[in-house]
C-alpha cells in the first residue's frame, strides 16, 4: 500500500516537473491561500505558514530565502526538489562541522547535492548516533552535527511527500501526509500544486486576482477534503488564519521599533533639557507595550499556556516586565531614568530575540511532560523571571550612572542619585519577587517531584543571585556600598542574573568542558559580559583618579 | 573582651555580607559540579561538605546574635525578624529533611509488586553460605567511597578462613561483557554468530546460562533458539541451535506455520547459512561448547548513564569487580562467601501492585505528554499517579518520575516513581513564608519611613 502511494507520489513529482519551466519568476502574493492550510508536525495542528517557516529556519537559517517568502520557498523544494540540488541554501555555520567535512570554512551556505557528495558525512554521521549511545551530553560540535542531520532529514521528508500531513486520521492521533494517503486525496492536491505553479508562474501582466480565486478553490477542495476526513480533530479556519496572522504581523518586532522611537525622543528630551518631550516617550512607550502585549496575548491563545516554557519567551517576559516595572517605578517616584531603562530594556531583548532565532527558537512549541501542570508552573516561572526584569532595570540604570560618574559626579549630582535611588527601588522589587519564586519553585518541586530543594543547577543560580543582591543590601546599610557603590552593583551583580537565566541553560547545559565554540552565543554573551566589567573598571580609576587628585 | 563586643561581632553586618557571599560562591562550585560530574556528586563533595555547614552554622549564629542584638523589638523591627527567623526555621527544617526524610525511588515492571524504596545511601554486606539456601550475615556496614575512597580507607572485613578486603573503588566505572571458554562442566554454551543481510548487520553472543539452559534472542519476526527445541513455536519462523560436541552445533530452519524444519545440517566456526527470508545469512563466528561471562572494567572520568560505582573486593588471591547493585561469589571448599554492594533499600510497609503503565504522546509524534503509572494498594485500591499528580499513602508520597522502555518495540515494560517522606515539609513552609512576609515588610516599612 504504502509502496504504491510513494510510486504514485512520484510520478506526481514528475509531473509537476513537467509543468515547471526552467526559470521560474516567483509572483508572490498570488499563491498566498497556501498559508493557513493546516498540517500536523512535531505534535501540534499548525497552519503550513508557520511548517514552512520553520522548515526554512532550520534549513537556511532564516524565515526568507531570496527575499521569497518561506512558504513559495518550500513548496517548490517539496515539488520540484532536483531543481534545488545546486542551490545553496543548508546554512553550516560551526567550523568544526565544516573542516570535518572537508568543506571550505569561509563558506557559510552549501548545497544538497555537495553535502551528500562527501564521503565524510556517513561517518560523521556514525560518530553522532555512537555518541547518542553513550548517552553523554552533546557538545556543540554535536549539537552543530545534529543540526545538519536535521536539515538533511528535513529535505529527505519533503522530497518523499512525507513532511504535510494534511488529513487528519479517522482513528488515531497521526495525520496522514502525501505518501500515505490515497489517490482521491492525492488527486486533490494534484490540482492545487497545478493551480499553484500556474499562479507561480504567470506573466507579470496576467491577471493576479482569477489566478488567486482559482488556488482559493483548490485550497478549499483540500481543506474541505481533510475536514471531512475527521471534523472533531480539524481546527478551525479562524485558528489557523490566527496563527498567519501572528507569523506575519511579526508584533515583537513591531514593539521594538516603538520602543526604539521612545528611547530616541528621551535621549533628545533628556540632552536638550526639555522635559515637555516626556509625555510623547510615555505615549511611545505605551504603545510598545500595547504592541509587545498583543503579541504575547496571542501566542498564550495560540499554545494555550503562559508562554515562559523557552528562552525566547522568558526574554520577551522579562524585557515586557521591565517596561511595566520602568512605568510604575516613574509613576510613583518620578525619577526620569527610568523612563528611559524600560525601554530601552525591553529594545535590547526584542531585537535579540528577532536576530538570533538559532539561539533563542521562536516556534512554538508543546510542553514538556513535567511543564504540564500550568499553574505551579505560571505562578513561579513568571514570579522568578519577572524578578530579572527589575534587576534588569538596576542594570541600565548603572550603566547610565556610570556615564554620570564618567562625566563628573559634582556637576550630576542630581542625577545620580535618582539613577541611585531607582537601583535601590528596583533591588527591592527585584529582591523580593525573586525570593517569592524561588520559594515557590520549591512549593512546585516539592509538589511534582517530591522534594522542596534538590540543588538543580537552575535553583542553584537563582538563588546565587539572590544571595549577591542581598549581600549588596547589607552593604549597603553597613555603609561599605554608597552611591558610587550602588552603580557598580547595579551593573556586576547583573551577570549573576545573566548566569541563571541564560548561563545555566547554554553554559552548564553544554557540559563545562565544551564551551567557548559558539554554538548558542555564548561568546557574545561573554564578551558582553566583559565589556560591562571594563566598563567598571574604567569608571572607578577615573574616579578614583579625581578623588585623589582633589 | 565583654560579653556585648563579642555579640556585636558576632551580629556585625560584615560578618553577614562575608556569609552570604560564602554560601552563593560554594553553591556555584557546586553546580560546576554538577555539571561536569552528577547532582549525587555535587550534593556529596560541596553542598554536604564541612564548609558548608560550617558556613550554616556561622549564618545561625549571625541571625541569632543579630535579633538579640536588637532587643527589644519595635515594630519596625517586624519585617526584619520575620525574615531572619523564617531563615533559621528554613535551616531547621532542612536539617529535619536530611536526617529523617526518605528520597529514593521505586522501580517495578508492569504487573509486578514492591515494597521496596532504594535510596542513595550505599551499604556492604557479606554472608556466608555452605549450601546455597541459607545465609549467615558476616558483616554490615554503611560506605561511601566518593567521600572516603576504598584505596585510602580499606576495609578489612574478618571471615572464618581469613579476610575479605575491599581494596580499591572507583565512582564512575563502566562494565562490558565478555565472554570467555571455561573449564566448569556446569557452565553452557555460547555462540557468537552474524545476522546480515544488506540493510541488517547483527553481531551477538547468545549464551546459555548453565548446561541445558536455552538462550533465546528475537529480531522482529525471527527468532532464534539455542537449547531446547520444545521453546520453538509455530507462531514465529525460527533457528534452532543445539550443541553437538566441542566443534559442532546442528542447526535447522523453521518457517512460520510449518512444523518441519524446511532446512537443517552442521555447522562449525566461520561457516554460513543462507536463511529463507529478506537474504538474511547467519554465521557462526565463534562457538564455545562451555562459555563464561567476564565483566571488564575500565574507568570513566566522568558519570554516564553506562557507568556505576564500583568496588573492587579480594578473597585470598582471589580479585573481582562488585558494580553497585550487584553481588560477587568467592568459593571455598566449604561453601561460599558473598559480598553484596548496593544501594540502601528501605521497607515501605506494604506490597504495591503496578497495574499499568502508560506513556500519553503529542498528536501524531513519538514526544511524550504525560505518564500515568496505575498501582493497587492496601486498603486504597486503584490509584493513579501521574505527572504532577502524586499518591500519598502510609506517610510517603508517591511521585510519576521515570519509565523504562522495550529498546526493540518502544512499549513501555517499567515505572519508576520518586518515593518521598519529608517530615521537615511543614517547618519548612513555615520559614519560607515568615522570609517572603518579612522581606515584603521590610521594604515597605523603609519606603514608609523615608517618605515620613
Amino acid at each position: 500500500m504504502r509502496k504504491i502511494n510513494m510510486f504514485c507520489w512520484s510520478i506526481l513529482i514528475l509531473g509537476a516537473n513537467l509543468f515547471m519551466p526552467i526559470n521560474i519568476v516567483l509572483a508572490g502574493t498570488n499563491t498566498s491561500p497556501l498559508k493557513s492550510i493546516a498540517v500536523q508536525a512535531e505534535g501540534r495542528v499548525k497552519p503550513y505558514d508557520t511548517l514552512a517557516r520553520e522548515a526554512l529556519a532550520m534549513i537556511y537559517g532564516k524565515s526568507t530565502f531570496e527575499k521569497k517568502p518561506a512558504y513559495e520557498i518550500m513548496f517548490t523544494m517539496m515539488l520540484a526538489p532536483e531543481t534545488w540540488g545546486e542551490r545553496e541554501i543548508f546554512e553550516i555555520q560551526h567550523v568544526g562541522v565544516k573542516e570535518a567535512l572537508r568543506f571550505p570554512k569561509e563558506k557559510k551556505y552549501f548545497s544538497i547535492n555537495e553535502i551528500m557528495k562527501t564521503d565524510r558525512l556517513p561517518l560523521l554521521m556514525q560518530d553522532l548516533s555512537a555518541r547518542r549511545e553513550s548517552k553523554e551530553k552533546l557538545d556543540p560540535y554535536f549539537q552543530a552535527l545534529q543540526r545538519l542531520e536535521n536539515q538533511i532529514w528535513t529535505f529527505k521528508a519533503i522530497t518523499a511527500g512525507q513532511w504535510m500531513a494534511l488529513w487528519p486520521p479517522k482513528e488515531g492521533s497521526k495525520w496522514l501526509s502525501l505518501d500515505v494517503a490515497d489517490k482521491d486525496k492525492q488527486e486533490i492536491f494534484v490540482a492545487l500544486t497545478k493551480s499553484f505553479l500556474t499562479a507561480l508562474t504567470a506573466p507579470s501582466d496576467a491577471d493576479g486576482s482569477l489566478l488567486k480565486k482559482d488556488l482559493q478553490t483548490k485550497v478549499d477542495d483540500l481543506v474541505a477534503s481533510a475536514k471531512n476526513e475527521n471534523p472533531s480533530l480539524y481546527p478551525t479556519q479562524q485558528l489557523m488564519d490566527l496563527e498567519v496572522h501572528y507569523n506575519e504581523l511579526n508584533p515583537f518586532r513591531w514593539a521594538w521599533i516603538i520602543y526604539l522611537i521612545a528611547v530616541l525622543i528621551f535621549v533628545v528630551s533628556w540632552l536638550s533639557g526639555k522635559p515637555q518631550y516626556f509625555k510623547a516617550v510615555w505615549v511611545f512607550t505605551l504603545l510598545g507595550l500595547i504592541m509587545h502585549s498583543y503579541g504575547f496575548g496571542l501566542r498564550m491563545y495560540l499554545t494555550e499556556r503562559p508562554p515562559v516554557s523557552n528562552m525566547f519567551e522568558t526574554v520577551v517576559w522579562v524585557s515586557w516586565g521591565a517596561v511595566l516595572f520602568a512605568l510604575l517605578l516613574e509613576k510613583i517616584y518620578k525619577f526620569g531614568v527610568t523612563l528611559l531603562a524600560g525601554p530601552l530594556v525591553a529594545v535590547f531583548c526584542l531585537i535579540l530575540t528577532d536576530m538570533a532565532p538559532s539561539i533563542l527558537d521562536p516556534t512554538l512549541q508543546p510542553l514538556e511532560p513535567v511543564l504540564r501542570s500550568n499553574f505551579w508552573l505560571t505562578v513561579h516561572v513568571l514570579t522568578i523571571t519577572i524578578s530579572y526584569s527589575a534587576f534588569f532595570i538596576a542594570f541600565v540604570l548603572g550603566d547610565l550612572g556610570l556615564y554620570y560618574v564618567i562625566k563628573g559626579e559634582s556637576q550630576w549630582q542630581d542625577r545620580i542619585k535618582a539613577i541611585v535611588a531607582g537601583i535601590y527601588r528596583s533591588f527591592q522589587i527585584g529582591i523580593v519577587l525573586l525570593a517569592a519564586g524561588i520559594i515557590l519553585g520549591g512549593v512546585w518541586a516539592d509538589y511534582s517531584w517530591g522534594r522542596f530543594w534538590g540543588w538543580d543547577p537552575k535553583e542553584t543560580w537563582a538563588l546565587i543571585a539572590l544571595l549577591g543582591y542581598l549581600a549588596v543590601l547589607h552593604g549597603r546599610i553597613n555603609g561599605i556600598i554608597r552611591d558610587f557603590g550602588m552603580i557598580v552593583s547595579g551593573v556586576v551583580t547583573f551577570s549573576l542574573v545573566i548566569m541563571a537565566w541564560y548561563g545555566v541553560n547554554y553554559v552548564l547545559g553544554a557540559g563545562l568542558h565544551s564551551y567557548g565554540f559558539g554554538a548558542g552565543g555564548v561568546e557574545y554573551v561573554s564578551a558582553f559580559i566583559f565589556a560591562h566589567l571594563v566598563y567598571v573598571l574604567v569608571a572607578y580609576i577615573i574616579r578614583k583618579g579625581r578623588i585623589s587628585a582633589s | 573582651m565583654n560579653k556585648k563586643s563579642i555579640l556585636k561581632r558576632l551580629a556585625s553586618l560584615n560578618l553577614a555580607v562575608f556569609i552570604i557571599l560564602s554560601l552563593a560562591v560554594i553553591s556555584a562550585v557546586g553546580t560546576i559540579y554538577e555539571a561536569r560530574f552528577d547532582a549525587e556528586v555535587a550534593s556529596q563533595i560541596v553542598y554536604r561538605s564541612v564548609w558548608m555547614y560550617i558556613v550554616l552554622g556561622l549564618l545561625t549564629i549571625n541571625l541569632t546574635a543579630v535579633m538579640i542584638d536588637r532587643w527589644p523589638w519595635k515594630t519596625k523591627h517586624v519585617g526584619f525578624v520575620l525574615a531572619h527567623i523564617g531563615i533559621i526555621i528554613l535551616l531547621v527544617g532542612g536539617i529535619i529533611t536530611q536526617k529523617w526524610g526518605i528520597d529514593g525511588s521505586m522501580y517495578f515492571e508492569i504487573g509486578t509488586s514492591s515494597r521496596w524504596v532504594t535510596v542513595s545511601e550505599r551499604e556492604l554486606s557479606v554472608y556466608s553460605t555452605f549450601d546455597g539456601n541459607s545465609f549467615t550475615s558476616l558483616f554490615h556496614r554503611d560506605v561511601n567511597f566518593l567521600k572516603s575512597p576504598a584505596k585510602d580507607n580499606k576495609i578489612s572485613i574478618p571471615v572464618m578462613d581469613g579476610t575479605i578486603d575491599v581494596i580499591d573503588s572507583m565512582d564512575f566505572a563502566q562494565f562490558s561483557e565478555r565472554i570467555v571458554a571455561s573449564q566448569d562442566p556446569l557452565d553452557g554454551s555460547g555462540v557468537r554468530f552474524q545476522l546480515y543481510n544488506n540493510q541488517l548487520n547483527e553481531l551477538q553472543w547468545m549464551v546459555q546460562s548453565r548446561k541445558g539452559k536455552t538462550a533465546v534472542s528475537e529480531f522482529g519476526p525471527l527468532r532464534l533458539v539455542f537449547g531446547d527445541s520444545s521453546a520453538i513455536t509455530s507462531e514465529m519462523n525460527h533457528l534452532f541451535l543445539e550443541p553437538i560436541n566441542n566443534s559442532d552445533l546442528r542447526y535447522a530452519v523453521y518457517k512460520k506455520e510449518e512444523p518441519k524444519p524446511v532446512q537443517a545440517g552442521v555447522l562449525r566456526d566461520g561457516e554460513e547459512i543462507d536463511l529463507p527470508w529478506m537474504g538474511l545469512k547467519f554465521k557462526v563466528l565463534r562457538y564455545l561448547a562451555s562459555a563464561h561471562r567476564e565483566w571488564d572494567v575500565k574507568k570513566v572520568e566522568r558519570p554516564s548513564p553506562m557507568s556505576t560505582s564500583a568496588a573492587l573486593i579480594q578473597y585470598k588471591d582471589q580479585k573481582q569487580w562488585a558494580q553497585l547493585n550487584d553481588i560477587v561469589r568467592f568459593f571455598t571448599p566449604a561453601g561460599a562467601y558473598i559480598v553484596k554492594y548496593g544501594q540502601r533499600r528501605v521497607d515501605i510497609g506494604e506490597e504495591i501492585f503496578l497495574k499499568n503503565f502508560s506513556v500519553g504522546r503529542y498528536q501524531g509524534t513519538q514526544r511524550a505528554m504525560a505518564y500515568e503509572s496505575v498501582v493497587e494498594v492496601p486498603g486504597l485500591g486503584e490509584q493513579l499517579i501521574s505527572m504532577n499528580e502524586p499518591l500519598k499513602f502510609n506517610g510517603y508520597t508517591f511521585y510519576q518520575a521515570s519509565f523504562q522502555e522495550s529498546p526493540r518495540t518502544g512499549t513501555p515494560t517499567a515505572s519508576i516513581l520518586s518515593v518521598n517522606k519529608d517530615p521537615g515539609r511543614a517547618i519548612k513552609y513555615l520559614g519560607s513564608l515568615f522570609i517572603v512576609l518579612g522581606i515584603i515588610h521590610l521594604f515597605w516599612f523603609k519606603q514608609k519611613q523615608k517618605k515620613k
